[in-house]
């Protein structure tokens, strides 16, 4: 369970967390009604199986998971009713690492539930991520920067997601520890690369070639072993632009599942 | 003319080149409180500045601040000593082979200097000392890091010492435990900041089981 990034302690140490796949787990949370930083569940890879104690909605949004009740499949990117004592099986697909799933009120309760009525079945207009030749923007330590591309390898979770790169890229380490971020790419000295994830430690010694750009951060969460990758450089205010559209893109969709809510029209 | 360098670390959050003045430099941008900024902090030389929202409004104002910055000292410092028993030092003998001291010397050469915390990381509270004994400040890392090492070990590689607060792998050399609790994230406990100074006190093993499971 996964709820919102903490923030200021970093000088202890303490990265940010959060879902790795943000639109993912905001949509889903859009589409129980939740606010955008409601607890979700965060299942990655290994699937699950869940039984229904009370009834009531859950949303799942996102990738790696193909969803199965005694029924038959049931819809990604949707939201379901679901029963008491119903099982809810989840397994791995093979597109994308990263299923969240929502409830109303979060998983705990932290939030209030805005109890709103939730329209059935809205369908996001846009998948939130997409595997044919992921393509991840950097901003690169050194301008302009180069592109590469890698393979995810099999080490990858929420600290970090290892890639080896088509031709090995190694940078000098520093001599101590320099701070880093969720989406720094770290080149060790085996000429592999490293993407910091959200739970990444706040400092670290290899050398780096930059940083993956804000909007493309949701797309390191669903990179699946044995997929390829393409690294491209952009610019700074580039890179500003294209993650202010991103997070408007999340709000303008959070804004269309909120209308459908409410009702027919 | 720019006095520190600064660098982007994507497009929130900055790193400054602070030299000497990175602990001074940290103190004075968080006391700003400028809008947007989330975390300051400082490591080694460097001081890192992350942000939310309009990032570049608030690292803009960060990048300023830091022109404008005078290169007071720090305001406040605290000694901690932490108790060590170094019987529990998985390393020790190795060590003491390695650089050619009796055990009794490694624990003096160890528990004698005043350390600087120079940055927080690899884990939670996880505290880099500096200001190692130099006959102990060329020690490498192991060749092959644990899979796991206990909270509370004190271990020292790489001309630092500090003490694993979680369960990490490692790569130092572990001399010592202390029975003591240094971080509990849930409660957001994290005693040792950049900055403030350690030292390392023997004990002998019951005094370990007396103390063990208290804070710092």
């Amino acid at each position: 369970m996964i709820g919102p990034p903490t923030v200021g302690l970093r000088r202890f140490g303490v990265p940010p967390g959060g879902p790795f796949d943000t639109e993912s787990s905001r949509l889903a949370n859009a589409l129980v009604g939740n606010p955008p930083w409601a607890p979700v569940i965060e299942l990655a890879l290994f699937g699950a199986e869940l039984r229904v104690e009370s009834g009531g909605w859950i949303a799942a949004v996102g990738g790696g998971h193909e969803v199965t009740n005694k029924d038959g499949e049931l819809p990604i990117d949707r939201r379901w009713q679901v029963h008491p004592g119903q099982e809810l099986s989840f397994r791995p697909s093979t597109m994308g690492l990263r299923l969240y799933l929502g409830t109303p009120g979060g998983w705990v309760r932290p939030f209030e539930a805005t109890g709103a009525n939730f329209a059935e079945g809205v369908a996001l207009a846009e998948a939130p991520w997409s595997l044919d030749s992921a393509s991840l923007r950097y901003v690169p330590d050194d301008i302009p920067g180069g592109r590469h591309t890698a393979t995810v390898g099999a080490q990858l979770d929420r600290v970090g997601v290892r890639l080896t790169p088509t031709e090995p890229v190694s940078r000098p380490g520093a001599s101590q520890s320099v701070p880093s971020i969720f989406g720094r790419i770290q080149a060790t000295p085996a000429g592999e690369f490293l993407i910091h994830g959200p739970d990444g430690p706040t400092i670290g010694g290899y050398g780096t070639i930059g940083t993956v750009i804000g909007a493309d951060l949701d797309k390191v969460g669903q990179l699946r072993p044995g997929q390829s990758v393409s690294f491209e450089p952009v610019g700074l205010e580039e890179a500003r632009a294209m993650t202010a559209d991103q997070g408007a893109r999340i709000e303008r969709l959070e804004g269309l599942i909120r209308l459908r809510a409410l009702g027919p029209r | 003319m720019a006095r520190y360098h600064c660098r982007a670390l994507g497009e929130s959050a900055l790193t400054i080149d602070a030299g000497p003045d990175a602990m001074g430099l940290a103190d004075y941008l968080r006391g700003l409180k400028i809008k947007g900024v989330v975390d300051v902090f400082a490591a080694f030389d460097k001081v890192a500045v992350y942000a939310t929202g309009d990032t570049f409004a608030a690292l803009s104002a960060a990048e300023q601040a830091t022109e404008e910055f005078s290169g007071s000292g720090r305001s406040n410092s605290q000694l901690h000593r932490i108790p060590v028993c170094y019987d529990l030092g998985a390393d020790s003998a190795e060590l003491c082979e390695l650089v050619d001291m009796t055990t009794s010397q490694l624990i003096e050469a160890h528990s004698r200097p005043e350390y600087l915390c120079e940055a927080v990381g690899f884990c939670p509270g996880f505290p880099y000392l500096t200001g190692l004994d130099p006959r102990l400040a060329s020690v490498p890392r192991r060749s092959t890091p644990r899979t796991q090492v206990d909270p509370g070990t004190v271990a020292l590689a790489a001309g630092m010492t500090g003490v694993y607060t979680l369960r990490r792998p490692g790569g130092w050399w572990l001399i010592g435990r202390t029975p003591l609790v240094l971080v509990d994230v849930e409660a957001e406990y994290f005693p040792v900041s950049v900055g403030d100074r350690v030292r390392f006190d023997p004990i002998g093993r019951a005094e370990f089981d007396r103390l063990e499971g208290q804070r710092l």
